[in-house]
C-alpha cells in the first residue's frame, strides 16, 4: 500500500521559498517534499519515462503490473481480458505520461487510467458476451480436497455469480469496492484516486457491500454449509 | 456502560477497514465481546471480501507477466516508428537551411515561377489541320477545292476542269 502523505499547500512563489526550508506556511514542514507524495526515485523514473526511456517504463511496469492486473481482473474477472488491459494501460501510460505534471500522486494517475480502461473493456464485453474456455480456468481452490469436479464447478458458478453481481453495481460503487477489497487502498487513497471526499468513499463502499450481501446471501450461506 | 449496537454499527465498517482511531477501536472490540449480531456482521463482511478477492489473488499468483512486458515493448516499438509527416517535420527541423526564414521567400518565388511556366508547358499548340478548312465544290464545268486557314492568311483554290486534268493552284 502506498503511504499517504499530506498534500503540500502553497503554489508558485511559495513553492520556490520552500526550497530554502522556511516553515512559515501552515501545514508546511521544513524539508518537506514537494513532489506530492511521489518519492525521489519515482520522480526520476517518471521524468525518464517522459523523455521516452523504455527502460524506465519497464521499471514502472515491474513495480505496478500486479496492482494493475488486480484492478483489471477485479473489474472484468476474466484472465485474457485482464491481461489485455494491463498491456493497454502501460502502452497508454507510455504515450500519455508526458502530460503527467506531478500535481497528483502517480499511483492515482495510473489506477484511474487502469480503472477507466477496465470499465471500458467490461462495457464492451457486455455488448458482445463471449464465454471463452479461458474463463473456465479462473478460480481454482487451492485446497486439495476441494479440487473435486463438483467443488470446482460450485466455485466456478460462484465466481460467475460474483462477476454478475459486481456488474450490477453502479460504476462509482464498483470502483470504490475494488480499490478497497482487492487493492487494499485506504479511504484517503481511494478518495484521491476517485477525486471525491472520504465521506463519499465510505458511502459508496457501504452501499456496494449492502447490495452485494443482498445478492449473494444464498451463496454465502451455502459456502458456510459446504 | 456498553455501547448499543446501533451506535457501534456506524463504526463497524470503519473498524473492518482498519480506519478507526484507537479510541473507536477499543469501543468496538469491547462491544464485540458480548454481541453475537455484530460479530455476525463482521463475519459477513469478511466472507464477502474473500469472495471478491480470492479469485483475483489466485489469478495473480498463476500469471507470468514477462511475456506481457514483451508484448508491451513490441507495441511501443511499433508506435515509435515515425509516420511520413513526422519524418518530414524532423527533417525540416534538422536541416539548417530550413531553420532560416529565407526559405519562405524562396518557396514563394519558386511557386510564382511554377505558376507562370506550367501553363506554358501544357498549352496545346494547335496543328495547321485543326485551324484549316477545306471545301470541295463539284459543278458541271469545274470542280473546285478551296483550302483556307482559320486566320485567313492563306487561301488556296484548285480548279479541276476534267476528271484527269488539274490546274495549278492560284
Amino acid at each position: 500500500m502506498n503511504p499517504v502523505t499530506p498534500r503540500p499547500k502553497g503554489r508558485g512563489f511559495f513553492r520556490g521559498l520552500n526550497i530554502l526550508n522556511i516553515p512559515f506556511l501552515p501545514g508546511l514542514k521544513a524539508g518537506a517534499s514537494w513532489s506530492n507524495g511521489v518519492n525521489h526515485d519515482e520522480t526520476e523514473l517518471i521524468s525518464r519515462c517522459q523523455k521516452g526511456d523504455a527502460d524506465a517504463l519497464k521499471e514502472i511496469f515491474d513495480q505496478y503490473h500486479k496492482k494493475v492486473y488486480r484492478i483489471a481482473y477485479g473489474v472484468v474477472r476474466q484472465r485474457e481480458e485482464a491481461l489485455d488491459i494491463v498491456q493497454e494501460v502501460f502502452i497508454k501510460l507510455y504515450r500519455s505520461i508526458r502530460f503527467f505534471k506531478g500535481q497528483s500522486k502517480f499511483y492515482t494517475y495510473l489506477y484511474r487510467m487502469t480503472m477507466n480502461t477496465a470499465i471500458d473493456h467490461a462495457r464492451e464485453m457486455r455488448r458482445a458476451p463471449f464465454s471463452s474456455l479461458d474463463g473456465m480456468e479462473g478460480f481454482q481452490p487451492s485446497d486439495g480436497v476441494e479440487k473435486r469436479p463438483d467443488s470446482i464447478l460450485l466455485h466456478k458458478e460462484l465466481e460467475e455469480k460474483v462477476k454478475r453481481v459486481l456488474e450490477k453495481l453502479p460504476n462509482d460503487q464498483r470502483m470504490a469496492l475494488i480499490f478497497r477489497e482487492i487493492e487494499g487502498l485506504s479511504y484517503q487513497e481511494i478518495s484521491e484516486t476517485m477525486g471525491c471526499s472520504i465521506g463519499t468513499v465510505m458511502s459508496r463502499l457501504h452501499y456496494a457491500r449492502k447490495r452485494i450481501q443482498e445478492l449473494l446471501k444464498d451463496y454465502v450461506k451455502e459456502e458456510r454449509r459446504g | 456502560m456498553k455501547e448499543s449496537c446501533s451506535a457501534v454499527s456506524k463504526l463497524l465498517e470503519k473498524y473492518f477497514d482498519q480506519e478507526v482511531t484507537d479510541e473507536e477501536k477499543s469501543v468496538v472490540e469491547t462491544h464485540l465481546l458480548d454481541c453475537q449480531a455484530c460479530q455476525e456482521v463482521l463475519r459477513s463482511m469478511e466472507e464477502l471480501r474473500n469472495l471478491v478477492r480470492a479469485p483475483v489473488e489466485e489469478a495473480v499468483q498463476k500469471e507470468d507477466f514477462q511475456w506481457i512486458w514483451q508484448k508491451i515493448e513490441r507495441g511501443i516499438r511499433l508506435e515509435e516508428r515515425p509516420t511520413f509527416w513526422e519524418t518530414l517535420q524532423s527533417w525540416l527541423q534538422i536541416s539548417p537551411l530550413f531553420q532560416r526564414k529565407v526559405w519562405i521567400s524562396a518557396a514563394v518565388a519558386v511557386a510564382i515561377i511554377l505558376i507562370i511556366t506550367i501553363p506554358m508547358f501544357f498549352k496545346k499548340t494547335p496543328s495547321l489541320l485543326d485551324q484549316s478548312v477545306i471545301e470541295y465544290v463539284e459543278s458541271q464545268t469545274h470542280n473546285v477545292m478551296i483550302y483556307e486557314s482559320e486566320n485567313k492568311k492563306v487561301t488556296v483554290i484548285w480548279l479541276f476542269e476534267g476528271p484527269a486534268e488539274e490546274t495549278s493552284p492560284s
